[in-house]
């Protein structure tokens, strides 16, 4: 079997960004994202200090996280090893780049779908070496077939010393490094800050989705970046006033002692935003409160009116509902939305859910149709049989979908699920007192205790994300 | 890949596309870099758009040649067949300097080709000069006008009338011969800003005035410079160091500030700026004490023996004695003095000595700008690290340093014009006798002066209101229109030197333009060739193209036939201009470009051979192959050459030294200290401020249309090392006010422990700016707005940073930053150094917090300052002006484009049977 990879020569690398150029060049890559580039450290304290440079992209992961979560197939792995993409077939869902434990993927701005190295496929199908490799002044990146003894890529390996990044994520991946540290290879080791030696950071680079141009020149006060370099600039807007002037003596101190990233590519900011955490929210409520409707109907604490289903199932199937349009305006092509379940990859969360949605859907919708003709109330028992599940899923399933995104530590999130579920049945139980009391008390309480929810939600969306930015 | 059922039946149901395709089962094939020649015009790809849809696409692949720095590597050009037009560069593997690979300035040049703002057709200026309102005019309109000027000025008589001011020449003698054929002494460089430091210290050892390191066997490669990120020859270069570093070179880099050469060095000496001689010398002391010089070497080829009649003619004339002599003579070159002049620590210069000593002849150094360009008394950086070389025995050898001129292709012209009969003195004014070469940076302030006025100014790929210092004085030069008559910017790019033209004419970037190359890159020497590719593809496919702007974007033209086309109209027939631009080929015809290169290519060694065996001819070779390698390597030329010094020998001793007036410079010594040295810095807010290193992917400024190399690099904060940053009480991205000794510009901090404590730098490369009337290079320009202070005050304030805008390239309206950095060039002091005539780029400033209303980008200058401060520098050369037998400048020494001898001499004297050196007259072209 033939499996390509390659190899990072960080003895040679000089850091001159020919290869970010050479595959500018090659793919006609916008402005604002790359699939390749160097980024730059400082380390040490003078003059015992020192650069380093290192060339990063997408590592063509053996257990890659961003094909097991990609909900249409678009990303695939080649069968020589090479992680490729089809934009025909991406919905811009983002996933991947959630996914991907390395920051390699980009959602393209002209066709607003996912992109990334894909090794020069297209060369490569002709016997060319990709182009990056053939640019390089210094030859200090070697591609070639790791599952070949001849080639010239294993005997490097086998002469050479190597790492790779994050061996922890388990992703196997396929870029080995000869050389070089773990400050840089690790994105988290070095401050991502608002201003690097050569580029400006101020203007906020999102993730290049649909919004992008509308979004150039204003403020994006979904990325941090900008809040980063506001924080700087009212920090030093008044130099007289000595607290301030402490403060940035104090952080010179602590900067001087660990190591300074001195050239990044811009930052992808947030890559889902409020509507992944209201869609968190809107389907938590439609399947909490019907699931603890349902519990509560059969342990004989809640007398179900023909009233309350109306309003239980017209309610629910409303957030449902909402649940969907927050989905699909979050992607950055929004009318490939069915492709989730119409290309599905059976791997990932996102096409199981989209699944667990429909089937619970359906759920509301049978019981509607039963309240609506008229017929007997025994058959909405019988449909919360199926309900029930499928509403436990609903509420629960996008912990094991974050789980699949492997480069946020929602992965490493162990309780996420009962969390969920937790949050499922607290709204559930709120909006059922909302419904079923009149006493202003019990609103207080209830309206606090979504509003609550709604915050803790939001937090688990933007927290590893703004964590993990890289 | 599979598809699911699901999947299989809604595509056939149509409710979703088909999106079935053929995927690949991987290529067995082993992969190559490059398509070889022959498949070159029949190249097929599959589009990497398109992807993973096969779509193929068919090019023709023509060589050219970068023209985006000075090393001129190879580059393919993909010429799309379907479009006809270029799609993408990448390297051109038979070019023996970059051997197929580049920089990122090479892939970058389509977006040179392909910016949306460049200049299509040419301009002529309506309005005053400067006030931005352009017209666009024919070729033939241009032409006339630009001839009748010309002819005009010719008429009145003078040869210094008309010039050309070049900045990057990167051709080989071509606009040298135009201008002698029209007769003026009228050719200015950019090397007073660049190389003259280096040179002249070269040129005192051995006349040839730029090395040639061999890095690639090289025991120890010594850097005063950051070849592995910039420089002449970059690329080349950081390819062989980094073969060399494999192979267990050492890596010594010399540099104030940690670039990333220095990075990668396995010793970082970050010297005090000027105080580089010290170390040499320190180290040169410490090979002659412990014995370690090639004794062959340094009694065979240097000219010890005139230093002893010299200056020890009461010794015995012996070489054992010399070398006790010479320990005498550098008894204050301790390694304690060179670590207190250079504040390292006393270890580190013993450290790295002794890796430099057990070098022998596998020492390779270099210097280009750096601290040969920064300080006064830079020459003797170059002047003292050649001495090492010397030493150990390292000129000239495999893994050691030879003359750059030794691996450099001179070509051979169809027809040679005779010298010009006059001397320019505002290019060469009698008190800079050893400048190498024109005074170029001080031309406004020799105009502002009365020593001249020009009546046609061409600048040709030169924007001196940016890239050189005090550039407002460039700008009211170029304003006064009695100072210069007429000023035509040959430019294939907008820059802020344009905008102060009569005329703009849109010249081709690589890949639009004819031009011979031959740099050295290694130790072998070639030729290259660069060339208007669409040109050469219309070649292949039968169609005729008589100028290159045929085929070229808009009507973008190349030099080479303006020139002609140019000349044949200056001439009305009485003038004997015509007569030079004929044809070698077809007797009474004016030349054309293609004979112009088949003349040249007909006449290089071993070209015409090469080209038989593949069934062509040389000019056929070339445009195939687009280089040639005409010797593998150059080593030890010395032992036919000998050396071109009025001795004959390797000059350790310099009698046109003592002639000229600089007694004190008689052999390498460290007896200039530099204007920034810690003694002329007096106050406690006063720093050097290191303003000239360059960026790995920019090039002064003709990468500001470059998106992809912009998007990279678009700022260029202050460097300051965190216990200044602490003394100033500033951090990172708060704002600093630098003072220089005409003005200040305000810029923001980048805290980093890789400076010098007491050196802040900044980078050369950014801060470039538009009036709201201007045009161009939107990616990388500030608008700015330009105010009269009145009294010689200039201001200048930073309207707006970057700004996207909409354009057919979509990309034009997601430029993501905003900061375009400073003009910090603006506001230096021109220095002239006497002896190198360099200027001394380093600038002694002082740093404080802004004031109120002063803000980031606001710069301002005071002209008249300006002005006293170069009478100041220029009142040093003038003390020691010293003619020996009336010569204006040593015969021996180079001037590109030489007057014919008698000029040499100032009025009353000429040549007499005594002085037997004939002038030297370097026909080729400098790259600068």
């Amino acid at each position: 079997m033939t499996n390509f990879g390659f190899v990072i020569d960080n003895r040679k690398c000089i850091g001159c960004h020919a290869c970010t150029v050479a595959c500018k060049s090659e793919h006609d890559v916008p402005i604002g994202v790359n699939r390749t580039h160097v980024k730059y450290i400082e380390k040490g304290q003078y003059p015992d200090v020192t650069r380093e440079f290192s060339v990063h992209r997408c590592n063509h992961c053996e257990d890659s996280p961003c094909t097991t979560i990609c909900p249409t197939n678009a990303l695939f792995t080649r069968d020589d090893g090479i992680v490729d993409f089809d934009d025909d077939r991406c919905i811009g869902c983002k996933s991947c780049m959630q996914a991907c434990p390395y920051d390699a993927l980009y959602i393209d701005p002209n066709k607003g779908t996912a992109a990334k190295c894909n090794y020069c496929a297209h060369r490569i199908e002709h016997s060319y070496e990709p182009a990056c490799v053939i640019v390089c002044p210094v030859e200090a990146i070697v591609s070639g077939d790791l599952d070949d003894e001849n080639s010239s890529i294993s005997g490097y390996l086998r002469e050479h010393e190597t790492t790779v990044r994050k061996p922890e994520s388990g992703a196997r991946p396929n870029v080995y490094y000869v050389e070089t540290s773990e400050d840089m290879l690790d994105p988290h080791a070095t401050e991502r800050t608002g201003e690097y030696l050569w580029t400006d950071q101020a203007a906020g680079v999102g993730h290049y989705a649909k919004y992008a141009d509308s979004r150039m020149g204003a403020a994006d006060t979904n990325s941090m970046i900008v809040q980063l370099a506001l924080e700087k600039k009212a920090r030093a807007a008044n130099p007289r006033d000595r607290a301030i002037i402490r403060d940035v003596m104090e952080r010179l101190d602590e900067q001087a002692e660990r190591p300074k990233r001195s050239y990044d590519q811009p930052a992808k900011g947030v890559l889902w935003g409020w509507e992944v955490s209201a869609y968190i929210v809107t389907k938590a409520i439609a399947a909490g409160t019907y699931l603890v409707a349902m519990l509560a109907m059969f342990a004989g604490l809640l007398e179900m009116t023909d009233e309350l289903w109306w309003t239980l199932v017209i309610g629910c199937t409303g957030f449902l509902g909402l649940t969907g349009i927050l989905l699909v305006k979050d992607l950055d092509r929004p009318e490939r939305f069915l492709y989730v379940m119409l290309r599905p990859n059976w791997n990932s969360w996102l096409v199981k859910g989209a699944y667990i949605l429909g089937g619970f859907g359906g759920v509301l919708a049978l019981s509607g149709a039963v309240l609506f003709l008229d017929l007997d109330r025994a058959f909405l028992e019988y449909l919360a049989i199926a309900g029930i599940p499928l509403a436990t899923l609903t509420g629960v399933y996008t912990a094991w979908l974050f789980g699949q995104a492997r480069g946020r530590a929602w992965s490493k999130d162990r309780l996420l699920a009962a969390k969920m579920l937790v949050e499922m049945l607290v709204l559930g139980g709120a909006v059922l007192l909302l419904l079923t009391s009149s006493k202003i008390l019990i609103w207080a309480v209830a309206g606090a205790t979504i509003i609550a929810v709604c915050r803790h939600a939001h937090h688990t969306v933007m927290k590893p994300q703004l964590e993990t930015l890289h | 890949m599979g598809n699911t059922i699901i999947e299989n039946f809604a595509q056939k149901l149509r409710i979703i596309p088909n999106l079935d395709r053929q995927h690949a089962g991987g290529n067995l094939q082993p992969l190559r870099k490059f398509p070889s020649p022959e498949e070159w015009h029949h190249h097929t790809e599959l589009d990497a758009n398109a992807w993973p849809i096969r779509v193929e696409k068919n090019y023709s692949l023509v060589p050219t040649t970068c023209f985006n720095c000075e090393s001129a590597c190879g580059l393919l050009a993909y010429v799309d067949k379907d479009s006809g037009e270029v799609s993408k560069f990448e390297g051109n593997p038979h070019h023996p300097g970059s051997r197929g690979r580049n920089c990122a300035k090479g892939p970058a040049t389509i977006n040179q080709i392909q910016d949306t703002e460049r200049i299509m057709h040419p301009l002529r200026r309506t309005g005053k000069r400067g006030e931005g309102g352009w017209e666009q005019i024919s070729w033939d309109q241009a032409l006339d006008d630009i001839a009748a000027k010309i002819r005009a000025s010719l008429k009145r008589g003078g040869v210094d009338k008309v010039v050309y001011h070049v900045g990057r020449p990167g051709h080989e003698g071509y606009a040298n011969r135009v201008l002698k054929a029209w007769g003026v002494d009228g050719h200015n460089s950019h090397t007073n800003i660049c190389s003259a430091g280096a040179r002249t210290g070269y040129a005192l050892w051995h006349k040839h005035d730029r090395p040639s390191p061999d890095h690639t066997n090289a025991k120890v490669i010594l850097l005063t410079s950051s070849h592995l990120e910039t420089g002449h020859y970059f690329n080349p270069h950081a390819q062989r160091i980094l073969e060399g570093m494999m192979d267990g070179a050492k890596l010594i880099v010399i540099d104030p500030r940690l670039s990333n050469t220095a990075a990668m060095a396995d010793h970082w000496l970050p010297t005090w700026p000027g105080s580089e001689p010290a170390l040499f010398l320190a180290w040169a002391k410490m090979i002659l004490e412990r014995g370690l010089f090639d004794r062959e070497f340094m009694e065979t080829q240097v000219n010890w023996e005139m230093w002893m009649d010299a200056v020890h003619s009461d010794e015995p004339r012996e070489f054992e004695r010399f070398i006790e002599l010479l320990v005498e003579e550098y008894a204050e070159y301790t390694p304690e003095f060179a670590a207190a002049e250079c504040r390292i620590p006393v270890e580190q210069v013993i450290e790295a000595g002794e890796v430099v000593a057990g070098a022998g002849s596998q020492l390779c150094t270099h210097v280009w700008r750096s601290a040969a360009i920064g300080n006064l008394g830079g020459w003797q950086v170059s002047r003292t690290l050649h001495f090492l070389n010397v030493l150990t025995g390292s000129v000239g050898t495999v893994g050691g340093t030879s003359p750059n001129s030794w691996s450099k292709f001179k070509p051979s012209l169809f027809d040679v014009p005779p010298d010009p009969d006059g001397w320019n003195e505002l290019h060469f004014p009698p008190e800079y006798t050893l400048s190498h070469f024109e005074m170029s940076h001080i031309l406004p302030h020799l105009v502002k002066d009365g020593r001249g006025t020009m009546d046609v100014y061409f600048t040709r790929v030169f924007n001196p209101v940016w890239t050189y210092p005090d550039g407002f004085s460039w700008i009211e030069m170029l304003e006064n229109e009695e100072a210069v008559g007429c000023h035509i910017a040959l430019t294939p790019t907008w820059n802020e030197t344009a905008f102060f033209a009569d005329y703009v004419l849109p010249m081709g970037h690589s890949a639009e333009r004819h031009d011979v190359n031959s740099y050295a890159t290694s130790s072998g020497k070639w030729v290259a060739f660069r060339q208007p590719v669409l040109r050469e593809y219309a070649r292949r496919e039968g169609r005729e193209v008589e100028f290159t702007h045929e085929v070229n974007p808009g009507e973008v033209w190349e030099e080479d036939e303006f020139w002609i086309e140019l000349s044949w109209r200056i001439d009305d027939g009485s003038m004997g201009i015509r007569e030079h631009f004929m044809s070698p080929y077809r007797e009474g015809e004016k030349i054309t470009v293609d004979e112009y290169y088949q003349y040249l290519f007909e006449r290089v060694p071993g070209l015409p051979e090469a080209a038989e065996a593949e069934g062509t001819d040389a000019l056929g070779y070339m445009r195939k192959h687009g280089a040639f390698l005409i010797e593998e390597a150059t080593y030890e030329k010395h032992k036919e050459e000998g050396w071109p010094t009025p001795s004959g020998k390797q000059e350790f001793y310099s009698e046109t030294m003592i002639e000229f007036g600089y007694p004190e410079h008689s052999i390498p010594h460290y007896r200039q200290k530099s204007h920034v040295h810690p003694e002329n810095l007096t106050g406690e807010d006063e720093y050097c401020l290191l303003p000239n290193f360059r960026l790995p992917q920019h090039i002064h400024s003709r990468s500001a249309n470059a998106k992809w190399l912009v998007e990279i690099a678009h700022r260029n904060p202050i460097w300051i090392h965190p216990k200044d940053a602490r003394k100033l009480g500033v951090a990172e991205g708060d704002l600093l006010k630098i003072e220089t000794e005409i003005g200040w510009f305000v810029d923001k901090v980048w805290v980093t422990e890789g400076i010098k404590p007491g050196v802040v730098g900044c980078s050369h490369h950014i801060g470039r700016w538009r009036r709201s009337q201007d045009r161009g290079n939107r990616f990388m320009t500030n608008e700015v707005a330009i105010e009269n202070l009145g009294e010689g005050k200039m201001r200048m304030r930073t309207v707006s940073g970057v700004e996207p805008w909409k354009s057919d390239d979509p990309d034009t309206n997601r430029i993501w930053w905003r900061d375009g950095g400073v003009h910090q060039n603006i506001t230096h002091a021109v220095q002239p150094d006497p002896i190198s005539g360099s200027h001394c780029w380093l600038q002694k400033v002082r740093l404080s917090r802004p004031g109120p209303g002063e803000e980031y980008g606001d710069i301002e200058v005071d002209r008249e300052k300006s002005f006293a401060y170069y009478k100041r520098w220029n009142e040093w050369a003038k003390e020691r002006e010293t003619h020996p037998r009336g010569e204006r400048r040593p015969l021996w020494m180079k001037r590109p484009l030489a007057p014919r001898r008698e000029h040499f001499f100032m009025p009353g004297f000429g040549p007499n049977a005594t002085s037997s050196d004939s002038a030297e007259n370097d026909g080729s072209q400098e790259d600068e």
